[in-house]
């Protein structure tokens, strides 16, 4: 469908109130695309008439190359949080897992004859949700509660407040491999 | 070498996928299908945003945040809207969203800025017909500040985007006759201002435009 200026120029109002065909409203912006004077009219008419002409903004490859960087950059660190908020309740899940089980060994170690510090290789692997390797803890020589017995190796540090045989021992455990 | 090709030879693939195929794929986790749809999709989502934020600097912004939101939002996709219309919506609610954000932060800190950007941007035209386009732009950009968010989606997405009431009713998520009243009440606004900013355009001398 086409429309002669007069033609078109006898819609600007049914153009503006929705009131013509999809077809009829075509006609319109194609007409008033080619032709100056009708937008001359419309200009004086009904200038809203003319941001049907406003071409869709020009987008450089230089935009959608930094629209792309943006969104990578944001995925990548979505996931990463993402990542880091489900840690925390495996880490402690694992934590206390170890911790009770250290508990158990280090309360039949009591009942044995003291283990020697200066033994030094020696070196208790806790089987663990997470394979985490633990240096036996050196039987501490009665230490201040404030200021436990610590151990470290590749994974872990092991804080040991045991000062009294004759009591449950307890000791903490910081797998870094875990920490935040 | 073989990873590099076979991701060159992925990405020849998905240039070739529609857009809902690019979003199933993206859906399932291909993150090539995604970014070819992130490729193919900006100059239309930065185009609308940039009408309805009136600033490609922000405009691109608001693209960047539309397509992390697809992302996240990709497994929620109803595929009984066109994919279009269902990044439009996205596009068009975060756009609305940037620009309460920016009219409170203007309040607090004037208009200054955006207006000495927009004349320095409207220096680039190159022809006549740009660069009556261009004033046309920015007349738009100054005249549309008074309408509301979904005021402005719609007469962007209807006489810019020259998409039909019916879409734009389900982009908006509103129904067809408030599309109509959100069109009658942007124009009504817009010829106001219009009247109000350039007095003269109303009784434009015939050579002029």
């Amino acid at each position: 469908m086409t429309f002669s200026c007069a033609e078109t120029r006898a819609r600007w109002e049914d153009y503006a109130a929705e009131a013509l065909q999809a077809s009829e409203r075509q006609a319109i912006r194609e007409h008033l695309a080619e032709c100056g004077p009708c937008r001359n009219d419309a200009a004086s008419a009904d200038p809203v008439l003319l941001f049907s002409q406003v071409a869709p903004d020009r987008v450089s490859d230089e935009d959608v190359e930094q629209v792309l960087a943006g969104v990578r950059a944001g995925i990548a660190f979505k996931q990463t949080e993402r990542r880091f908020a489900q840690r925390p309740a495996r880490g402690w899940a694992s934590v206390a897992v170890i911790a009770a089980l250290l508990l158990l060994l280090s309360g039949q170690r009591t009942s044995r004859a003291p283990v020697n510090p200066s033994a030094g290789s020696a070196t208790a692997t806790v089987s663990s949700s997470a394979e985490i390797e633990v240096p036996a803890v050196p039987a501490a020589s009665p230490v201040p509660e404030a200021n436990p017995n610590t151990s470290s190796s590749g994974n872990a540090t092991v804080y040991d407040w045991s000062s009294d045989r004759s009591q449950p021992r307890v000791v903490w455990i910081v797998d870094r491999s875990l920490d935040i | 070498m073989e990873l590099v090709y076979s991701e060159v030879s992925h990405r020849r693939e998905a240039v070739e996928l529609s857009d809902l195929e690019l979003a199933r794929e993206a859906r399932a986790g291909d993150l090539v299908a995604f970014e070819t749809l992130v490729t193919r999709k900006t100059p239309a989502v930065m185009s609308v945003a940039r009408r309805i934020v009136g600033d490609r600097e922000d405009a691109r912004d608001v693209a960047q945040m539309v397509f992390l939101r697809v992302w996240e939002q990709l497994a929620r996709y109803d595929e009984k809207y066109s994919f279009n219309t269902w990044l439009y919506r996205i596009a068009t609610n975060l756009a609305i969203d940037f620009l309460r954000s920016t009219k409170s932060r203007e309040k607090a800190h004037g208009a200054t800025l955006h207006l000495v950007r927009a004349r320095e941007e409207a220096t680039g035209a190159e022809t006549v017909r740009a660069a009556e386009e261009e004033k046309l732009t920015r007349l738009f950009e100054r005249a549309s500040r008074r309408l509301t968010g979904k005021q402005k989606a719609a007469f962007v997405l209807r006489e810019m985007e020259d998409r039909d009431t019916k879409e734009i009713a389900e982009i908006l998520r509103c129904g067809e006759s408030t599309v109509r009243n959100h069109l009658f009440n942007a124009r009504r606004l817009l010829r106001r201002e219009i009247e109000r900013i350039d007095p003269g355009f109303f009784r434009r001398p015939k050579e002029k435009l």
